[in-house]
């Protein structure tokens, strides 16, 4: 057969596309910052983990206060104002621990579970009155595009728990707003809550972007901190100072988490342009111990934060 | 408002580099972006533009008519589409601000609202909370089918299921297992939903099988409901309801306290693709929206609807004029994208030619009204004879030539020394399946390897029929089932197919093959003889802190296993394999816990593992292999479906399987006597015509793909009918002389 037939076609060069990633903080960012190989692995490489027990009490928890939050408009609306009663707080509670558990997301212990549900009661009732009045938006999300400097493009997205009005002389203002995150635990090390503020920043820097102007606060609410014995005879404005920690918003800061955040996109996209089998390697930085205790290829890692052999089962 | 009409072209011109090639948006496409209100109706030709044509279109209402991203609504056919229609979308919009185009800084493109449709709906139904939609679980097909398999009742045996006279009533004969229940179950359950079939109709019906239809579907709905649980069909029904209640209206129309946009423009690409229900969605919206404006655009190309078999009416693109009348009382502008700019001329002028002259194509309501030939836009500077044939005198003699004809291409140097292509990668083989048997592409590939060629096929096999997945899969079986219990006979709870036994046969004899071969395994052997060793040692009923999934997740720290991640092509299968675990998971719950009275685990554990996973993946075939995403990998000549191929194009593409007549399969069967129990009946063409112009539409899409090289390879030239086709007068292009008087060179 002859190919002289097609010996002029076109010379075309071979062009492989790069795909645009969007990047979440918590997600992608902090993840990869934490342990670049279990991110690969379970992000990028779809190997489904098996650690759902902390899953489970982060994740009830939220979507149970995103129930309250939602109960507590309607009502609203019809002019009641009136926060869930305990019987409805358990009611929700049932439901989204079913839906969870149904997909296999489930509580580490009973007692566990037990704490989710009085934590979550206490929050309601003790703050339920001051601060849902005040819910500008839950669930809001975030998102930019963007450049990095070496023009890769990516997008960058987040979500925040509530978005508060913040009051100005017990007026709400449309222009100041607060944004708070709930956190399930108590309020953690050093190096944790870095990461949360880190978080925190971030999303200060996206609400501006889309709204022209920063949040007035960024709050940080550890439910986990609520049921401390020590708590005992605070009053609910000592205990809300207690379990919340508030992250400045600094303009320095948020340029430093920004570029920190770019940094880390960066890297990111980077691995993608490696040999397949050069992607995703443990890092050199050891990751904090209680991440590579539970982590599923703890046994195969170069560089783990512990010493970990396979026993059988 | 930002920019004027001129401005906006200006601008966007400039911004993507057009100005120095005078690149401009051709007639057609112009006429399309400048539409505003009012029903369109794109009729997008191959290589047309398609997609350009839509980002112009949001880019001109976001810039030019100040709508808000938030308010326009588009879909896609999959995620991966619409990643790359997004992908672009962010790429002009960036390439509009490096051009210094400021003021359109504060428009959040992103939020754009693109996804596919049961995406969308379920993300929409979760933000409005409807109807307790948050709460309910998702599945997805791998889910779904685990889901059927355990709690529907019509994939139930004996007399708590289906008759065997059912199922031939429906599928012209009985299924061979459970898992084939769950089959047929799902198409039939599935298609009463995206059929939008009124169940009260069949349940009236005269027909007594079309009764027991309708009992099975409201059981399946009970049980979804009592489960908290959606499939994707149930989760666009749900959404359809929504849009028919108050709280869909208030979706539409937006709710301004919480910041949620109203809809105002619906797009919808690929609809050649789009079933009843998704019609009645998009219409559903438009008229929400505003009846008077109907802001609704689809666009898509009915010459290639490809997807009938997974439930797709190319009928509402090519009726789309008529309903819209019908039901808005407005007529759709039409526009054709006829200029091509992928092809030679050549090329165009024959796949032109086919579509137009087939027979099944020229009866009423095969094709959209009007539609013209398209029109080659692309300029080549020299001129070649772009098609070829080839054909053999056996499949193994074709192959032959073609491996050839492909060894010479990568080899040949002109005059200057250059290459006449610049990766084998730009060189693609489709065929019908990828299945390197010999009826398939089997001898194709071993000639291409025998000559030295490297060949790129991921999706030649199942995945469940892979080395890699069943030395898995052995490792699993050996640690949980030592004694091979699924051999025992006269095992009341072991009750094992042939099928699964000789599956389950096959994997424990890769594992074997594994450890007496390979070196360097010591910790798989160690991990797996401890486990033995445990289950072996532990008291009756016991409960190991081990399920399945945990057990795959440890061996896959052992080499070779660890190893195989790291291998592009293996790796992307055990992402498939963990989510099937995964699925099987939520179901079925397997803590390993030992058996109250022999040495081994519960026996309803084994059995689990082996019918229900076993027999799913076996059953599915891992069912939408052409899903996975490999990637790319240059160097090596690839083969795909023809399926798979749509929407790409490739230099130069060799066309298999050309002596099939059309199959009349099943779906044809289906949507034709499920028809007269719709909504709004329909009246169908013959099984055998749908099936004909089906078959013919696969062939068009081929014959698109190629831009510089269209090869057709096969034996038996004069069965390629519908293949090759005719020409204006009718005469056979399928024959040496009709070839010779037209100029295309037959090697033989």
């Amino acid at each position: 057969m002859s190919i002289r037939q097609f010996k002029d076609i076109p010379r075309e060069k071979l062009e492989l596309s790069r795909p645009l990633r969007k990047y979440s903080i918590i997600g992608d960012v902090l993840s990869y910052l934490l342990c670049p190989r279990q991110y690969g692995y379970f992000k990028v490489r779809n190997i489904v983990p098996s650690a759902q027990g902390q899953l489970f009490f982060g994740e009830v928890i939220h979507n149970v206060l995103d129930r309250v939050h939602l109960h507590y408009r309607k009502t609203n609306e019809n002019q009641s104002n009136s926060l869930p009663t305990e019987n409805e707080i358990d009611q929700y509670f049932d439901i989204v621990s079913k839906a969870l558990k149904s997909q296999g997301i489930r509580p580490l212990s009973k007692s566990l579970e037990q704490r989710a549900r009085k934590l979550i009661k206490q929050f309601v009732f003790t703050f339920g009155h001051t601060l849902f009045p005040r819910v500008k938006d839950t669930e809001h999300k975030l998102q930019i595009q963007t450049s990095l400097d070496n023009g890769l493009d990516y997008i960058l997205h987040g979500v925040v728990d509530v978005l508060f009005y913040n009051y100005e002389d017990g007026n709400i203002s449309n222009e100041k707003v607060e944004i708070w995150d709930y956190k399930g635990g108590r309020i953690p090390d050093e190096q944790y809550l870095k990461n949360y503020e880190f978080q925190m920043l971030v999303y200060s820097f996206l609400f501006k972007q889309k709204n022209g102007f920063y949040p007035e606060e960024n709050v940080l609410f550890f439910i986990g901190e609520m049921d401390r014995e020590s708590n005992l005879g605070l009053s609910a404005e000592e205990l809300l100072d207690r379990c919340t920690v508030k992250v400045k918003i600094d303009e320095q800061k948020i340029k430093h988490a920004m570029k920190k955040f770019e940094e880390a996109v960066e890297k990111i996209e980077d691995e993608y342009n490696r040999p397949f089998d050069k992607q995703w390697l443990a890092p050199k930085v050891k990751p904090p111990e209680t991440m590579c205790a539970t982590c599923d290829i703890r046994w195969s890692c170069e560089n783990p934060n512990g010493k970990f052999e396979l026993s059988g089962l | 408002m930002f920019w004027t009409e001129d401005e906006f072209i200006k601008n966007m011109r400039n911004a993507l580099g057009w100005v120095k090639y005078s690149r401009q948006l051709n007639q057609e496409q112009m006429s399309a972006v400048l539409h505003t209100n009012g029903p369109l109706w794109v009729l997008a030709g191959p290589g047309s533009g398609k997609t350009e044509l839509l980002i112009w279109k949001l880019f001109k209402l976001i810039f030019v008519d100040g709508v808000d991203p938030q308010t326009i609504f588009l879909t896609t056919f999959t995620e991966k589409a619409a990643k790359n229609m997004f992908n672009r979308i962010i790429t002009y919009y960036n390439n509009l601000l490096k051009h210094g185009f400021d003021c359109i800084k504060n428009v959040d493109i992103s939020s754009l609202k693109i996804g596919t449709l049961h995406s969308l709906c379920n993300s929409i139904l979760v933000e409005y909370r409807y109807d307790n939609y948050h709460t309910k679980r998702l599945m997805d097909e791998n889910e779904s089918s685990y889901f059927f398999y355990k709690y529907v009742t019509m994939t139930k045996s004996g007399s708590q299921g289906p008759s065997d006279y059912f199922w031939e009533y429906f599928f012209e004969k009985r299924p061979y297992s459970k898992w084939q229940r769950v089959n047929y179950s799902k198409i039939l359950l599935s298609r009463i939903t995206e059929d939008l079939i009124d169940v009260e109709k069949l349940q009236n019906s005269d027909d007594i099988f079309m009764q027991e239809l309708a009992e099975y579907y409201i059981q399946y709905k009970q049980s979804l409901n009592h489960r908290d649980r959606c499939d994707f069909p149930t989760v666009q029904q749900l959404f359809l309801k929504f849009l028919n209640e108050e709280e869909g209206e208030k979706f539409i129309q937006g709710d301004m306290e919480r910041d949620l946009p109203p809809i105002k423009y619906v797009l919808v690409d690929e609809y050649q693709d789009t079933n009843p229900i998704q019609e009645e969605i998009y219409f559903r919206m438009t008229e929400l929206i505003s009846p008077s404006d109907c802001n609704i655009t689809v666009v898509g190309d009915d010459d290639q609807a490809m997807y009938r078999f997974r439930g797709a009416t190319v009928d509402s693109l090519i009726f789309f004029g008529e309903r819209v009348k019908e039901r808005f009382g407005k007529i759709p502008t039409k526009i054709q994208l006829k200029r091509n700019y992928r092809s030679h001329p050549a090329i165009i002028d024959w796949f032109n030619s086919y579509i137009a002259n087939m027979p099944e194509m020229q009866i009423k309501g095969a094709r959209a009204p009007g539609k013209e030939r398209m029109i080659s836009a692309k300029h080549f500077q020299e001129n070649w004879n772009p098609i070829a044939i080839i054909e053999g005198s056996s499949l193994t003699d074709t192959a032959e030539k073609v491996a050839e004809f492909i060894q010479s291409i990568i080899n040949f140097r002109d005059e200057k020394n250059e290459k006449i292509i610049d990766d084998p990668s730009q060189i693609v083989i489709l065929s019908q399946s990828t299945r390197e048997t010999s009826r398939n592409v089997g001898s194709f590939v071993e000639s291409l390897r025998r000559r030295g060629v490297p060949v790129y096929n991921p999706r030649n096999r199942k995945i469940h029929e892979t080395t890699e997945v069943k030395q898995l899969l052995g490792a699993y079986i050996e640690i949980i089932d030592k004694n091979n219990s699924e051999l025992s006979e006269n095992d009341h709870v072991l009750r094992i197919s042939t099928r699964v036994k000789d599956f389950i046969q096959s994997c424990r004899r890769e594992y074997q093959n594994l450890i007496t071969s390979q070196g360097g395994i010591d910790k798989l052997l160690n991990y797996v003889s401890q486990s033995q060793l445990k289950i072996e040692s532990a008291p009756p009923n016991k409960k190991f802190d081990a399920t399945f999934h945990r057990i795959f997740l440890r061996l896959l720290n052992c080499p070779p296993f660890s190893e195989y991640l790291s291998d592009p092509v293996i790796s992307p299968r055990y992402g498939i394999i963990s989510a099937q675990i995964e699925a099987f998971n939520t179901v079925y719950s397997n803590y390993l816990v030992k058996s109250s009275t022999i040495n081994s685990l519960k026996r309803n554990l084994l059995r689990d593992f082996y019918t229900v996973f076993c027999g799913q993946i076996l059953n599915s075939g891992l069912n939408d292999v052409e899903d996975i995403d490999y990637p790319i990998l240059p160097g090596r000549v690839q083969i795909v479906t023809y399926h798979q191929s749509k929407g790409l194009e490739f230099p130069i593409v060799i066309l298999l399987g050309l002596t099939k007549q059309y199959r009349v399969g099943i779906s044809y069967k289906l949507e034709r006597m499920l028809s007269e129990y719709r909504k709004n009946p329909l009246q169908l063409e013959s099984d055998e015509l749908r099936a004909a112009q089906d078959m013919i539409r696969l062939y068009y899409v081929g014959q698109t793909r190629a831009k510089y090289c269209l090869i057709f390879a096969d034996k038996e030239l004069n069965k390629w009918k519908y293949s090759l086709g005719f020409d204006e007068k009718g005469e056979k292009r399928f024959s040496l002389n009709w070839l010779e008087n037209n100029n295309i060179p037959v090697y033989r």
